[in-house]
């Protein structure tokens, strides 16, 4: 067994805009290479618009790829037709954000949860709630509340709702996009523990996509960042927060506010500027027109992302 | 309290509920504050503990169904609470100017930015010509970070960013020149790097104009890293009050202490994986409040007396009050 889990090959996603026959489009994801090793938890962090959900849905199939290849335990999906792309979707889930926009109001808990079990394994009835039951407890909630309607429920149980969604069978791959960012501190707390529990009980690989980096230090093995559509630098979280190598990392992880007021008295490193657009991305290094040290060079040739033990970095003049 | 002469905004007491047809919802419950000269004023606490309601009733802004029952709040020694509406308005929109989490809600979408904040200078002193109005609103984009401000005036919000929508905002707010600035959740729709850019903004606004602020905000590390004091929120009432250094260091009140060990902080040493203290239970709700402490059924040091009897706000140390029956021996409210 290899130990990649998933891997994207020059993944490239683009949205047209501008309706027929523009050339015009955002250029969501463009051109990326990730792998995700078995076990492993793989953070994806980056600002509003840098591609990071698109990502992660092009990783699962619920978006195609422009361009580019998904190999999930070395299979190419998109080779995959009828029943066994139908099979391999049972592998790999996805948490949203926001748990009460991705549960139909209208169904019972114990209908949104026991849909997975008819689709793919055609279970009904008692069988159905049996199982129900079964994998509300896995999350915490108590099986009574299966006859209730989403709206009965707080923040915190409906993302233990949606969690139980997307384990109901058994997957492999978990991709949580930003699953506490609606939630209290002390409700977020909650549902990462029991995310980490459930990683360790099931034997999952997540892709965690987040904008919070404390979380993303908590839970992730490894982290990517994401600037316009491409992932400027990887390696462990550890590391890319104690020494960025790619100036972006590095004024991200300087702008995040600790929790401690002493950290004023440090000179805060602020990044100037505005987003470019995704439509029309900077030449050369798309981060360069609000890089402090951008040389001529940098605004020609794009840097490539290079990988050097275990860390990799997409910038002609790496920090060191 | 003899330091209230000295305050700009003294809020005594305040009490705001929300009269639902499941009953009297007590979204504020008796809140005291106070904001000295020049000072940035954090109120900090989970959703629902009644810290934008607080925030509306300094303003007068509550909309029905709720309303402030008792109380007062007094800005420069004047109660604002028996105001006529008239005079009211002209307190919003000269002594005290707010700044709302979603600039793209609180902006006209079908007026230039240059129009509206003209327009907010305009309101705030008669007379002035729309062409030094407009001028005058360049000055201040320009102030609040605004690159090539004069282009932005002719932008309707739509084409700007939201960081620049919240500039926009915050322009408008401080040409009439405020006396207080009421932030709630102003970087909160916002990304991180620039979030640090409207934070130093504000910073320097009030360096620069010497304005006060009350920042408003479930986060935690916005709140340490701007605010001189803070006030700590749960279920409508205030639980603690301290200065920033001391609340973060030395929190007292124990819903305080869980919350700043629950939060999964970027410069956090332990390896990955490991499990972040969490605070069982959930809220309480408002229309069935526990009798007693409100955060006694999650709290790990609760006694018997918690369940029993509300705790008042009592002073602990020197410049910090905890609502709390652990610091409460030998004086309570």
């Amino acid at each position: 067994m290899s130990d990649a889990l998933v891997e994207g090959i020059g993944l490239r996603k683009l949205f047209p805009i501008g309706g027929k026959g523009s050339a015009r489009a955002v250029r969501a994801v463009d051109g990326v290479d990730l792998t995700i090793r078995r076990g492993e938890t793989m953070a994806l962090v980056g600002e509003s618009g840098c591609g990071k959900s698109t990502l992660g849905r092009l990783l699962i199939r619920l978006a195609s790829p422009t361009e580019g290849r998904v190999l999930f335990d070395g299979e190419d999906l998109s080779l995959l037709k009828g029943s066994s792309a139908r099979a391999s979707k049972r592998n790999m889930q996805i948490v949203f954000q926001d748990p009460y926009a991705s549960l139909d109001p209208r169904m019972k808990i114990l209908d949104i949860l026991g849909e997975p079990f008819e689709t793919h394994e055609g279970t009904r009835g008692k069988e159905k709630a049996e199982r129900v039951s079964r994998i509300l407890e896995t999350v915490g909630l108590d099986p009574s509340c299966m006859q209730r309607y989403p709206h009965m429920f707080s923040g915190g149980q409906r993302q233990r709702i949606g969690i139980a969604r997307a384990l109901a069978l058994d997957p492999k791959f978990v991709v949580c996009d930003e699953p506490v960012s609606a939630l209290d501190v002390s409700i977020q707390a909650q549902i990462l523990n029991l995310l980490m529990d459930l990683r360790e009980r099931k034997g999952l690989t997540y892709l965690f996509i987040s904008h919070d980096l404390g979380v993303v230090r908590r839970i992730a093995d490894r982290v990517c960042v994401m600037f316009l559509g491409k992932i400027v630098e990887s390696g462990s979280v550890a590391e890319v927060y104690g020494s960025p190598r790619h100036p972006y990392s590095m004024f991200l992880v300087a702008a995040a506010p600790l929790p401690d007021p002493r950290a004023r008295f440090t000179p805060k490193k602020v990044l100037k500027g505005e987003m470019p657009s995704p439509t029309n991305p900077p030449s050369g290094c798309r981060f360069h027109t609000r890089c402090p040290y951008a040389r001529p060079l940098c605004a020609e040739a794009e840097p490539k992302l290079a990988s050097a033990e275990g860390r990799a970095v997409a910038c002609h003049f790496p920090l060191s | 309290m003899s330091d209230t002469d000295m305050d700009l905004l003294s809020v005594r007491d305040l009490r705001t509920s929300y009269f639902t047809r499941r009953g009297e919802l007590k979204a504020v419950d008796g809140a005291s504050l106070r904001v000295g000269r020049g000072e940035i004023v954090g109120v900090v606490g989970e959703s629902g503990c009644g810290k934008s309601a607080l925030a509306l009733s300094i303003l007068r802004l509550v909309a029905r169904p709720g309303r402030i029952v008792g109380g007062s709040v007094s800005l420069e020694g004047r109660e604002l609470l028996s105001l006529p509406d008239r005079e009211m308005r002209e307190v919003r929109g000269g002594s005290i100017a707010m700044v709302f989490q979603e600039p793209m809600t609180s902006l006209n979408p079908v007026k230039t930015v240059g129009w509206q904040i003209a327009e907010a200078a305009r309101a705030h002193e008669k007379g002035l010509g729309k062409r030094q109005a407009l001028q005058r609103s360049a000055e201040m984009l320009k102030a609040a970070g605004v690159a090539e401000a004069e282009r932005r005036l002719a932008s309707y919000p739509h084409q700007l960013s939201g960081g620049l929508r919240q500039r926009a905002m915050i322009a408008m707010a401080l040409i009439r020149r405020p006396r207080l600035l009421i932030a709630d959740e102003p970087t909160t729709a916002l990304d991180v790097t620039v979030e640090a850019q409207i934070l130093g903004l504000m910073k320097d606004l009030r360096s620069e104009f010497g304005a006060s602020i009350v920042l408003i905000s479930h986060n935690l590390g916005v709140v340490a890293e701007t605010c001189d004091r803070v006030y700590v929120m749960y279920a409508g009432e205030i639980v603690e009050e301290s200065d920033v250094f001391s609340l973060f260091e030395r929190p007292l009140h124990p819903y305080t202490a869980a919350l700043l060990k629950s939060l999964p902080r970027p410069d956090d040493r332990s390896p990955p994986g490991t499990r972040l203290h969490t605070i069982e239970g959930s809220v309480p709700d408002l229309l069935a409040r526990p009798a007693g402490c409100a955060f006694a059924p999650r709290c790990e040091k609760a006694v018997p007396e918690c369940a029993v009897a509300a705790p008042g706000l009592a002073q602990a140390e020197e410049g910090r009050r905890v609502r709390c029956h652990l610091y409460a021996q030998g004086g309570s409210r």
